[in-house]
Order: C-alpha cells, then structure tokens, then sequence
C-alpha cells in the first residue's frame, strides 16, 4: 500500500511538471508561428523597398551592406524558426506522452467503485422525459441547420444567366407591336426600322437628335394652375434632370438620389406610374457619388430607347438597359465619368449599340472617349480616345448621304464616327470652350454649337466651316431647326432665328426670361420653356409670330418632347402631359 | 502586366574549351506501391485483432495497446492521410466522376471498417481509428454530456456528411480533408486556425469523451448505421444481466441503454398520437428539405474553383470590380473565351443545385428519422451497448460483476450475481 | 432478426456494388500531385500553402534548356548593381541559386534543394525574360501525398493535378512546348 502511494504522488508529480511542460511549449511554438516563418521572408516589404532605394543611388556601399546583413538575418531567422517549429513540436508530443501516461496512472489509482444507491433511484418514466427534450434539441438542431442554410443563401449569385436566344424576326418593318406597348418583350425582330424610330421620340431631342415631330400638333396654351389642356400630371418619385422619352405609350423618366438610380415608365394615357426600377450592379456594390453641379443633377443624361428596352446612364456611371416591363436586362459600371460641372451627356443608339459619349480633363489629357455597348447583354463593342477636352453635349447618330453617322462635339473637334465599329469618318477643327449644346442636322447643314464663341454651320466631311456667327452662342441650349431657319434660345432669353444656309439672321426677340431646355419643332409650331415653367408656342417662320403661352407652375430645365398630339414636358417634380382638350 | 509563356530566347550554349557536360538533376520518387500494400495489410489486420479484443478477449488493456499502436502507426508515422473517414470522399467523386479513379487502397481504407461494422460493430473506431484512440487516450476526467442534449448535436455528423457529399462528388473540394483538426496535430503543421482548432478539440477531449467521434465525424454516421445491424456485438456483460446499474455511468459516451423504467399506460394514448404525427410529419420534411438544400446548393456553388472564377471574371467585365486576381489574371491570360466559362459555371452550379437537393433530402430524412425512433416506446429487459453509439472501448466491461467474476476478480459486496450461463 | 440479416446483406451487396463501379478505374493505380510547368503563372503561393512548413514544392532547372546566360534573369534582380554573387543583387530570398562560372560567356546555375522554400521568384524572372528553363515541381521525397492537395487548391491557374505515380514528374526540356 506504502509502494503504491508512493507511485501515486511521482506520478502526480510527473503529470503537474509534464502539463506545465506542455503548456509552456505550446506557448512558445505559438509565439513562434504568428511572427511568421517562410511567408516573411518571401514577402518582406523592407528588402523590397532597399532594393529600389539601391536601384536609385547604385553607388551607396553602405546600403549594400545593410542589405547584405539584412539578408542573413532573414535567412537565418527564418530557418531558425523552421528547426524550432519542428523540434518544438516532437518535444511537445513527447511531453504530452508523459503526461498522458502519469496523469492516466494517477487516475486509475483514484478510482472509486460505483455506488448505485447514492445515484437514487430511477424515476418512472425517465425515458420519455428524456425523449421527449431530446426531441426538442433535435428540432432545434434542425432549425439552426436551416437557419445557417438561409443565411448562406443570401448570398448575391454573380453570373450572368445564359445569352438571349435569337428571337425570331417576324414583322421587321411595321409600327411597334402591341405587345411592347404593354410591356411584354417584342415579338418582332429584335431591332427596330428606321421608320419605327422616326416615328416615337426615342432619345434626347427626338430621332436624329432634332429637336423636330414633323408630324406633330401641340396645343399652343395650356395652363398647370387651371387644368387647361393638361391632360395628366405625375409626381416623378425621384429629381433629375433628365428629359423624357416615349416610345408608343410608354414614358420614360429617370431620376436618382444618393443612395438609388432609377428609371420610371409612365403610362402616356393616363400618367400613371407603371413601375419604377433601380439599377442593381453585379457584386451588389454602389459606386461613390460624383461631384455634381446644381445644374447638372444626379440624372443628367436623358435615356434612349429602342422599343424593347431602355437603356439610361448616370453621372455615377451606373448604365443598365431595362425591358419595358421594368425588369433589368443588364447593368454596368463605366465610371468614372466626372467632369467639372458634372456628367450630363445623353445616350444615342444606333440598331444594336449603344453609344455614350464619355468627354473630360483637358483636351492633352487623354481620358476622353466614346464607347459603344452592345444594348441585348451590355457588353462594350468599341472604345475610341477623344483627343478632346471636357464636354456636355450629347452625340447624334445623323443619315449622311445614306451613311450613318454618329456626330459627337468637343472642344476643339466636331468629329464623325461610324457607329457601327468607331471608325474616324472626318472632323472638323471649329470648336472652344465647354461645349454643351448638342448638334444638329438640317438638310446638308451641320450646326454646332461653342457656348459664348460661336455658331458654326458645316457641311458633313467638310474642314472649314461654311459659316460661323460669333455672337449669340448659348452656352446650354441646342440650336434646332426646320430645314430653312435655325431657331436659337440664348440662356438669357434672347431668341434669334438664323437663315441655316448662310447664317444671317432672320429675326431676333428678347423673351426675357432663363432658359436651360433646348426649343422643340411640332409640325410649324416652335416651343420653348423657360427655367421658370413659361412656355411660348411660335409660327415658324420669318417673323415672331405668338400663338400661345403656356404655364407648368413649376421649374423646367429638361427639353420638351412633343410626339403625336400631346406634349411632354419634365418639371422639378412633376411630369406633364399636354393635349388639347 | 505582360506575362508571356517561356519563349527559348537564348540559344543553348556550346562549350567548346572545357567541353563542359549538362548535369542531371535528381527526380526523388514517391514512396513504392509495396508500402500502400503494406498500410492495407495493417488496417485489416488491425480491424481483426480490435474485433477479437472487443467482443472475444474483452480487454481494456488490449485495446488501449493497440489504440497506441494506431495513433503511432496511422497517426504519427503515416501523418493521418491517407484516412477511412476522408476515403469517402474519393468513393462519392468516383461514383459522381466518371474520369475520377479511386485508387484499390483508398477503397479498402473506405469500405473495410464498413464490412467491419457490418460484422462486429464499429471496431474501427475502438482502437484502429487514429483519431479515436488519439481522443480515447485523452480522456482524462469525463464530464457527462445530458442525453437529450447528444441528440440534437448528433444532427451534425449527418449534416457534416452532406456537406462533404456535396463538394466531394461536384468536384467542389474535400472539406473532410479541409476542416480535419487531428492531422494538424499528425504533421506537426498546419494553418494557425486548423492546429488551434486541433488543440481545442484535444483539450476539450479532456473533459468531453471523443467529441470529434460524437458530434463532428461523419464517417461514424456511416459505421453507426451499419453498426446497428451487425451480427455480432459488444455486450456488457458476458452473458446474463441482472439489472445491477452498476455499468450506468461507466460508459463516458452516453453510448448504454438502460432498462426500461415501467412507464404508466395511461400515456399510451398520446405516445401513439405523437408517433403519427411523426411519421406525417417525415413527408413534410423531406420536402422542406429537398426544396431548401436545392435553394442552397446553388449558393454553395461558388465555392467551386470554376464558378468562383467565373464570378469574379464577370465582376470585372462588368465595371463592378477593378484589377485582377491572381486567379482571373490567369484565365485571361489562357485567352479563353469568357462566355464558355459562364457556360461551364452555369453547369457547375446545376450539379450543386441537384447535390444540394438530395442533401436537403438527407437531412429531413435524418431528422424526420430521429424524431419518429424518438417517439417510440421501447421495452428493454437489459443494460445494453447502444448498437450505433458504443465505439467498443471496452471500459464497462470491469464494472459488470458478472466479468469480474468471469476474470476471478473481488466483486464488490451486495452486488447480484447470476449464475454463469 | 430475419429483418437484421436481410438489411446486413442489402448492405454488402450495396459495399459490393460500389467496389464494382470503381474498381475498373482502380488499376489506373496510385497518383501523386505534380505542378505542370507550362500552367504555372508563377504567383508565389507554393510557398506558403502548403501543409508543410517548408513547401514540398522546390524549383528545379531544366539545363538542356537553359542559356547559360552571364545575366541570368532568374538569378538576378532586375537592373542588378553588379554581375556578382552579392545579396543585393540576388532574386532568391533564401540564397538557393548558385553561380558557378564555366566558360566563357557561360555560367551555370544550380539549385541548393534544401535551401528552396517554393517562392517562384526566380522562376518567374526566367520565364518572362529567359528561356523559363527554372520551374517548380512537388518534390515527392518530401510530399506528404495529401488526400486533397492545398497547394492544388490555391494555385489561381489550376496548374497542379493528379500525375500518375509511375511518372511522378513534368520536367520542362527544350521538345515541350
């Protein structure tokens, strides 16, 4: 019995010492691993930095032995830990080994022989009680399994889904199908006519980039405070500034704040919100917000829209197409698109790409450029630098002689492009300043516009300008024309109509009010909205001849958009529909 | 960043004073096939001698010696891999991959503790397991763990099973492998995580008997369940029980069933009731199960090396995400097609879409199993092994008077004896 | 226990069927993990993923295809001080390269295995402006043979499968391309 006490406390003795052993150890091989071994001397920041500083001053012997000596003690070190880590690591097991083995000894000494009386006695129906929380705890297990499995899905998926099919091309010339009216994806073919586009207003300043619905008749009153000739007005739930476009009866506003970029289809019967749709990149994240000007605003560009979805970009340089019942095909980050005042360039299509036009800096900065993206998967097509400076105007893709041509304005350069592979077709050097006003095309006459400088008349292709008047230049409004007169609005009101051909001007009348909203064409009537919410409707023509006024309530900077019988037009807040009643 | 393939810009070179011959370099190969021949033979004839320990020879001391043997022979010296428990994820991918071969030894390590278990119950875990005997040998001071509190930690090990079904057979990874914490401790390195993980488990084992084998292993789901229909078993005692209780707290893995306390009749009727509702309530599970691990499955996917890519790929075309990773660098580099890796992840993600329904499947069956055993009544005369739970470590065997007897052993004072059968 | 014994043996048969399903493809016998060379992008993680502490993944040197270059581009840093063997103008971070000089202009190179921690430094300076006669291979004399290799797992290129063992390695000669 003696012997065996005896056994009892070396053998406690031996396990305390050999768990302190163990514990101690595995302290120090703890320590040891989180300073590092291979991964620090591979990846050492400081060799890095002493080879260049060396790379800089080659003749310096004494940095040459720094790193010389810094060498070895990595080298050293890292080995040195190496060999510790494994030598530690057997000392450690064989230490556990001792403890295992006295610590077991000292516990079988102390066993005591089960007493079942002091264990009392077992209860009726023990088993079912225990069955029944251990059905509990299994339910709740599963509960938690489904819970993690929840969680785990939330996660965003990011791949895109297979490409579209080919659709099938059935009535590739006719007026758009009732369905895409609806909202449901066109059956017809996947692109639309010429025809079909000149027949809606699909972009900013209509097709062509005009200004011009030939076929169009406003009335020349209407009255917001009234009701006069207001067919409906809609609250459009988020600010921008963004002009709207329409595409058989559906409206299109975009508008964004913050935190959200949106698009809105509105119902150009009724001016009811047919639904609204945020722009969800691919990662989920959200690009940080662009320095905007209080004239600019968060939505800028005008979208564009080709009848089966529309497509709208942000100063954020978020750009996504939407199918016309609001879910989103597709979306992008192109950014960024900062330029001083802010981005505000509209978007143009021509068949199936979408063009943007993408102007900043300094001219000898190179960071301008005009990007192509395929509109069905977003996908970009073509890229091409502008040597150009900064700019706010929006590109037009114009028939020139039965080529298209897409028509983009800088400073210093007019340039044309082939939209279809962004080929340089010509350019023409006539341009200054922060060109903000868009181009137009009227006839064989190209009018550009350089704010404060000048407004130059070009022929497509040509080098020189046919004719260039130094005065009167709008630094924010686009010129547009009826084939014979060029009607253009300074921002201060002062309203001039040009011969187109030679330039001269016609006529001139001081409306007297801040304009920011390009004029619009409706068959021979020329409208124009003041910032203030005052319109003038006029006769076209060689005189100022009023035929009517109208009056929104509210401030307006987008362009009006005239399409059918009715008139849209975007205010601060709301979005109107003028019809004669 | 231009990265070009080796391209022989420099010519090779002519020694033509010293007539200088190109050294060779050594090509050190990997151990022989004999060796693996050898690990089989070992693994069996471990099996064998824990079988006859276990249910013949009975003796604790036997199988702590050969549980010593494994942890060196399998732990220590083979480092841990190749194992029975990470073997079954090799045999899913085979299955699931017909270009996957599964090579003999990695078979036999798989299915011969099954055929094992199947025979005389889970030997392997007894003392051929190196994980088990490495836990056994560490218990020291067993804290009971409350038996319905087991029962719902049991889900894991089934769940830990599908899951490392599911990325083992889509090609996804083994996570058996991946997450293994004993094998840190067998190579004697490891991520700082996985070793912390180890000795966490380790010092818990102290306190907790085997928690890896109770709660996390999930081969033992497998050799638990052909276990329970072996012919052969671990019994107690050597023959007859005389309901004595003195086993009652031997076993420190809650793996004896008692006899059955006389519960009143007049809980019938409910128990009944709830036994249906049980059983009603398996369907419902199942489908719950089904729907959501498809649900899942699908996020899963992107733990996939292919879809993970394709992922990351398609946040850089798109603008959301600037630069490269050193993973999409090198698809672009491979000039690849982007639209063909959308493609092949889009089907990777259809295959975990499938696994993760069946996994879903699973595990409403596990639960909406576990729920209806746990509604029945049962009837039990003896102190009996649990016939899935008991890892045949023979420490309740001292306890029974019976073996003491049968060994010539003092039995305690008082405690009944039955006449030796 | 008729119950017991049918589920016993729809059990063995199921083990057995599963042994019939994959043993035809067993004879394609045992593999080891091997890095193809022409895969690898060099990007450093053989160091530090393996499981081991000093990667089993080592540089080795294909010497027929070597130049025998006096400005080896794997052994020196880019825009090195001087042509010599000084720590400043060395890329291996753990000196495993050595430089001996046979001829001239033609100096040999040779890596020190124990010294080599896997980092593909030099590996990467060959490939991209030498013949990339270095190139790393798994060391199967130090390999572990996990299940599921780690290194496998991080390589960003897919670089590193199953090889069989009867051929455990891809070295790079001047043939391959």
């Amino acid at each position: 019995m003696n012997g065996t006490l005896r056994f009892y406390h070396l053998a406690l003795a031996i396990a305390i010492a050999s768990g302190l052993f163990v514990l101690l150890t595995g302290g120090l091989l703890a320590f040891n691993e989180v300073r590092g071994k291979v991964s620090m001397l591979v990846n050492s920041k400081q060799v890095v930095r002493l080879h260049d500083e060396l790379r800089s001053r080659p003749k310096d012997e004494e940095l040459k032995l720094r790193i010389r000596q810094l060498d070895l003690e990595l080298r050293r070190e890292t080995f040195y830990r190496l060999q510790l880590s494994r030598n530690a690591s057997r000392a450690l097991l064989g230490g556990l080994a001792v403890f295992l083995a006295s610590a077991h000894f000292v516990r079988s000494s102390r066993r005591r022989l089960p007493d079942p009386l002091a264990w009392g006695a077992r209860k009726a129906g023990e088993q079912r009680r225990t069955a029944a929380l251990a059905r509990y705890a299994v339910a709740g297990a599963f509960a938690l399994v489904a819970a993690t499995a929840v969680a785990v899905s939330t996660r965003p998926l990011n791949l895109p889904g297979p490409a579209a099919s080919a659709p099938d091309a059935t009535d590739p010339n006719g007026a758009p199908h009732p369905d895409s009216q609806a909202g449901h994806p066109s059956p017809v073919s996947p692109l639309p006519s010429a025809e079909e586009m000149q027949q809606q207003w699909p972009s900013f300043r209509g097709p062509n980039g005009s200004g011009v619905a030939s076929n169009a008749t406003v009335p020349v009153m209407w009255d917001a405070k009234t009701g006069t000739n207001i067919l409906w007005k809609s609250e459009v739930p988020l600010p921008g500034l963004s002009s709207p476009v329409v595409w058989g009866n559906a409206v299109f506003v975009t508008g964004a704040d913050e935190s959200q970029s949106s698009v809105f289809r509105f119902d150009a019967d009724t001016g009811a919100l047919a639904w609204s749709a945020t722009i969800k990149l691919p990662g989920g994240a959200r690009p940080p917000k662009p320095e905007v000007g209080e004239e600019t605003s968060l939505a800028a560009p005008t979208p564009v829209t080709d009848g089966r979805r529309v497509y709208a970009l942000f100063p954020t340089g978020e750009i996504a197409a939407f199918d016309f019942s609001g879910k989103q095909v597709w979306a992008r980050n192109i950014g960024p698109l900062e330029n001083q005042y802010g981005y505000a360039s509209s978007l143009a299509i021509y068949q199936d790409r979408l063009l943007v036009q993408i102007d900043r800096g300094q001219a000898e900065d190179g960071q301008s450029r005009m990007l192509a993206l395929n509109t069905q998967t977003g996908q970009p097509l073509w890229e091409v630098k502008r040597d150009v400076a900064g700019s706010w105007s929006s590109p037009v893709v114009l028939d020139v002689n039965g080529q298209p041509q897409l028509i983009a304005c800088a400073s210093p350069f007019v340039i044309a492009y082939n939209p279809v592979d962004g080929k340089e077709l010509w350019r023409n050097k006539c341009l200054e300043s922060d060109v903000a006003p868009s181009p137009v095309l009227a006839g064989n006459m190209l009018v550009a516009v350089a704010p404060n400088t000048a407004i130059v008349g070009l022929h497509p292709g040509a080098t020189e300008t046919a004719w260039k008047i130094a005065e009167g230049a709008p630094d924010a409004t686009s010129p547009v024309s009826d084939g014979q007169r060029l009607y253009v609005v300074e921002s201060s009101g002062m309203l001039t109509c040009y011969d187109i051909q030679t330039g001269k001007v016609v006529w001139t009348h001081d409306l007297d009010n801040m304009f920011y909203a390009s004029p619009a064409i409706a068959g021979n009537a020329l409208i124009l909205v003041s910032r203030k919410g005052n319109s003038w409707v006029l006769e076209t023509g060689d005189a100022y001849k009023e035929l009517g006024k109208g009056e929104i309530g509210e401030e307006c900077c987008a362009s009006p958009v005239p399409l059918g019988k009715r008139l849209f037009v975007r205010g601060k807040t709301n979005l109107f529909c003028i019809e004669a009643k | 960043m231009i990265w070009l393939l080796a391209a022989q810009r420099f010519p090779p070179p002519e020694f033509t004073e010293t007539g200088h011959s190109l050294p060779g370099f050594l090509a050190p190969l990997p151990r022989g096939p004999w060796l693996e021949h050898l690990d089989v033979a070992v693994l069996v004839g471990a099996l064998a001698l824990a079988s006859w320990l276990a249910l013949r020879h009975r003796s604790r001391r036997g199988i702590v010696a050969l549980g010593i043997f494994s942890v060196l022979y399998f732990g220590f010296w083979r480092k841990g891999c190749i194992c029975s428990i990470g073997s079954i994820q090799n045999i899913a991918q085979g299955l699931a991959d017909s270009s996957f071969g599964v090579p003999a030894t990695v078979l036999v390590f798989g299915l011969a503790p099954l055929v094992f278990a199947l025979v005389f119950g889970r030997v392997f875990c007894s003392a051929v397991c190196p994980h088990g005997a490495l836990q056994d040998l560490m218990l020291l001071k067993p804290v009971s763990v409350p038996v319905w509190l087991e029962h719902g930690l049991r889900l894991i090990p089934y769940t830990y099973l599908g899951l490392a079904m599911i990325f083992a057979a889509t090609g996804g990874g083994y996570i058996i492998c991946q997450y293994d914490p004993f094998v840190t401790i067998f190579r004697l390195s490891g991520s700082a995580l996985m070793v912390s993980c180890g000795i966490g488990l380790l010092v818990l084992g102290i306190f907790v008997g085997r928690p890896y084998c109770r709660f996390l292993c999930p081969y033992g789901v497998l050799l638990g369940m052909a276990s329970n229909f072996s012919k052969w078993r671990v019994r107690i005692t050597p023959d007859t029980c005389t309901q004595c209780r003195l086993c009652e707290q031997s076993c420190p893995f809650n793996a004896i069933n008692a006899s059955t306390v006389e519960t009143p009749s007049r809980t019938v009727k409910t128990d009944k009731r709830r036994l249906a509702a049980m059983i009603l309530l398996l369907p419902v599970l199942l489908g719950l199960g089904g729907w959501l691990g498809g649900v899942t499955g699908k996020h899963l996917a992107g733990r996939h090396r292919t879809v993970h890519l394709a992922e990351r790929v398609y946040l850089e075309e798109s603008g959301a995400a600037k630069g490269t990773t050193d993973a999409s660098a090198a698809f672009r580099i491979t000039g690849a097609p982007v639209e063909s890796l959308y493609a092949d992840a889009r089907m990777v993600q259809d295959r975990y879409v499938l696994a993760g329904r069946l996994c879903g499947l699973w595990i409403g069956l596990v639960v909406g199993g576990k729920l209806i055993v746990l509604a029945i009544r049962r009837k039990r005369h003896d102190y009996e092994a649990d016939q899935t739970r008991c890892v045949a470590c023979a420490r309740c065997f001292r306890s029974c008077p019976q073996e003491l007897q049968r060994l010539g052993l003092p039995v305690p004072e008082g405690a009944p004896l039955a006449p030796p059968s | 226990m008729r119950r017991r014994d049918f589920v016993r043996a729809a059990s063995a048969v199921g083990l057995g069927g599963v042994v019939a399903a994959l043993i035809r493809r067993a004879n394609a016998g045992d593999t080891v993990w091997q890095i193809d060379p022409w895969k690898c992008t060099q990007c450093g993680l053989c160091a530090t993923a393996c499981v081991l502490e000093q990667s089993a993944a080592k540089c080795v040197h294909s010497f027929d295809m070597c130049g025998y270059c006096r400005l080896c581009t794997g052994y020196f840093e880019p825009q090195p001080n001087k042509l010599d063997t000084a720590a400043e103008n060395q890329l291996c971070p753990t000196g495993a390269i050595f430089r001996t000089f046979v001829e001239d202009p033609y100096y040999e190179y040779t890596i020190d295995e124990p010294l080599c921690v896997g980092c593909a430094k030099c590996v990467r300076g060959c490939t991209m402006f030498g013949n990339g006669s270095l190139h790393l291979q798994i060391r199967h004399d130090i390999c572990v043979r996990c299940n599921e290799c780690s290194i496998a797992r991080a390589c960003p290129a897919d670089a590193i499968h199953r090889v069989p063992s009867a051929e455990p390695y891809k070295f790079k000669n001047r043939e391959q391309k």
